[in-house]
């Protein structure tokens, strides 16, 4: 190894050092990782057809059938300091309205009946506003409806529009499992093909509030004489079943179901 | 290639060093001798480029200063001594002169022809001295891309029994594995491609260097041939 060589061994030996250290900082430099944040995805298997999303129905609810909160007992004690205010107005709109009342019926003495009614409606007004302040214990009347409008509806819970496909069928199921030991088929010639149609309507405790037959289908003729029987047997076992355990957060979904009792649910 | 690169960053896994410490023992050895190869191959270009070139600058002013000295004897005690190429001809030249021209009686064809076949011989040596280790650039220019294969194979071999292993294919757990195994490769490539590149040049450079000197060598023979006819 000449001189020539021994430089030309060094310059590579450096080279490379020198070339080792740029590619190690310059990777550990220049590259800068690229960490996305990671996104939860979770797998659905179970797709229901119906949007189970809670909008609100279009079915107004359950009226107020009270247009007071709570009448107030007369002997409430707090009601003192607001008598105060509440004279002065009272007055002035009950008198123009008795001579209006009375005018018609001057002469007879029975036209004392609807005038003490109006006299108690006008104290009862006020009365609403201590009570709105101050809790009177009493809750009569408070849970009667959700809405002061006028509605056919039952319902006193905020109605989500629909309840998912999944849950409804097994809130079915349930039902079904609870109605099964009570059941009792009635037995007879081609009584098996007899399928009773109940439409039931829960209150939200799970007692029943009414059991309607809606149909009997499979009648023949051997078979007629047991379907009254498989009527009542239904009824019966409705009965006997209830109170219904049911979960309360779904009660739309279940106040009013009908169900079928056939040779099936007798299995 | 135990943890499979995936506690460093992108940054830290793909730099050369973090890339050597996470690989095989095979794909390190491989990587050792590339980069080994890389050295002395670098070392072979960088000695024989400064000494082909000053070959070439010593070749040139000698033989220029030949052509314009008058006296051949004189010549050869001034600079008859020295160790370039073109210095050794014409010394081997002088000598195959000397000897052949001691005896009163001299043949001049045999003197001619041994002439030629010393001064020949003599460019034959000074090639080969020039053309040492070149060889040694050749065998890695071909071989250092193979190596670095087999690294790789090797390496990608390993990482797939890994992958197997974790039971698990996402790319965080691939791309470490292949990636130290492609390094293997890139090293071989590394080497072999300059090793290639300075066995073509030198190859080129050193043959031009022997026409030269066989140039010089026959005018030199030309010279000797006249002074043998006057000698006679």
């Amino acid at each position: 190894m000449d001189k020539a060589e021994a430089a030309g061994f060094g310059i590579a030996l450096v080279g490379h050092a020198a070339l080792l250290a740029a590619l190690s900082l310059g990777f550990a430099n220049a590259i800068q990782p690229v960490l996305n944040t990671p996104i939860e995805v979770s797998f659905v298997d179970e797709l229901g057809l119906e949007s189970a999303a809670p909008e609100i129905s279009s079915a107004a609810p359950a009226p107020k059938l009270a247009d007071i909160e709570g009448q107030l007992e007369p002997d409430n004690a707090p009601a003192e300091p607001v008598p105060a205010p509440i004279p002065q107005p009272l007055p002035k709109p009950t008198p123009p309205s008795p001579p209006q009342r009375t005018q018609p019926t001057p002469e007879k003495p029975a036209s004392q009946k609807p005038a003490p009614p109006k006299e108690i409606k006008a104290p009862a007004k006020p009365a609403t506003k201590p009570a709105a302040n101050k809790p009177t214990g009493r809750l009569d009347g408070l849970l009667e409806g959700i809405t002061d409008r006028a509605s056919n509806s039952r319902s006193t819970s905020p109605p989500a529009a629909t309840v998912s496909a999944a849950a409804r069928s097994s809130l079915a199921a349930e039902i079904r499992r609870q109605l099964k030991p009570h059941w009792k088929a009635p037995t007879g010639a081609d009584a098996e093909l007899l399928r009773t149609e109940l439409r039931i309507s829960l209150a939200r405790d799970g007692s029943v509030q009414d059991v309607d037959v809606v149909r009997t289908l499979g009648q023949t003729d051997s078979n007629r004489p047991q379907v009254k029987l498989h009527q009542e047997q239904a009824v019966r076992a409705v009965r006997l079943a209830a109170p219904f355990r049911l979960p309360a957060d779904f009660y739309d979904a279940w106040k009013q179901i009908n169900t079928n009792f056939d040779k099936r649910l007798a299995q | 290639m135990s943890n499979l690169g995936l506690t460093g960053g992108v940054g830290e896994a793909m730099s050369p060093i973090a890339l050597f410490m996470q690989a095989d023992l095979v794909v390190k050895s491989v990587m050792v001798g590339l980069i080994l190869a890389s050295i002395w191959t670098w070392a072979i270009i960088i000695g024989h480029a400064f000494r082909l070139k000053r070959v070439a600058r010593e070749n040139a002013s000698f033989e220029k200063e030949f052509w314009a000295a008058q006296d051949i004897d004189g010549f050869d005690t001034a600079r008859g001594g020295d160790a370039w190429p073109s210095a050794r001809i014409f010394a081997a030249g002088i000598a195959e002169w000397r000897r052949s021209t001691a005896s009163k009686n001299i043949d001049k064809d045999g003197t001619r022809s041994r002439l030629a076949t010393a001064m020949h011989a003599a460019v034959g040596e000074e090639v080969d001295r020039l053309a040492d280790r070149l060889n040694i650039l050749a065998t890695i220019g071909s071989v250092a891309p193979f190596v670095g294969l087999f690294g790789t194979v090797w390496g990608i071999m390993r990482s797939f029994n890994d992958i197997a292993g974790a039971n698990n294919t996402s790319l965080a757990v691939v791309a470490p594995g292949i990636a130290e195994a492609l390094f293997a490769t890139a090293i071989g490539l590394f080497a072999a491609i300059p090793a290639v590149i300075a066995y073509n040049r030198m190859t080129h450079g050193i043959n031009r260097i022997e026409s030269r000197l066989s140039r010089f060598a026959d005018g030199f023979h030309g010279t000797l041939s006249r002074e043998l006819e006057h000698e006679a």
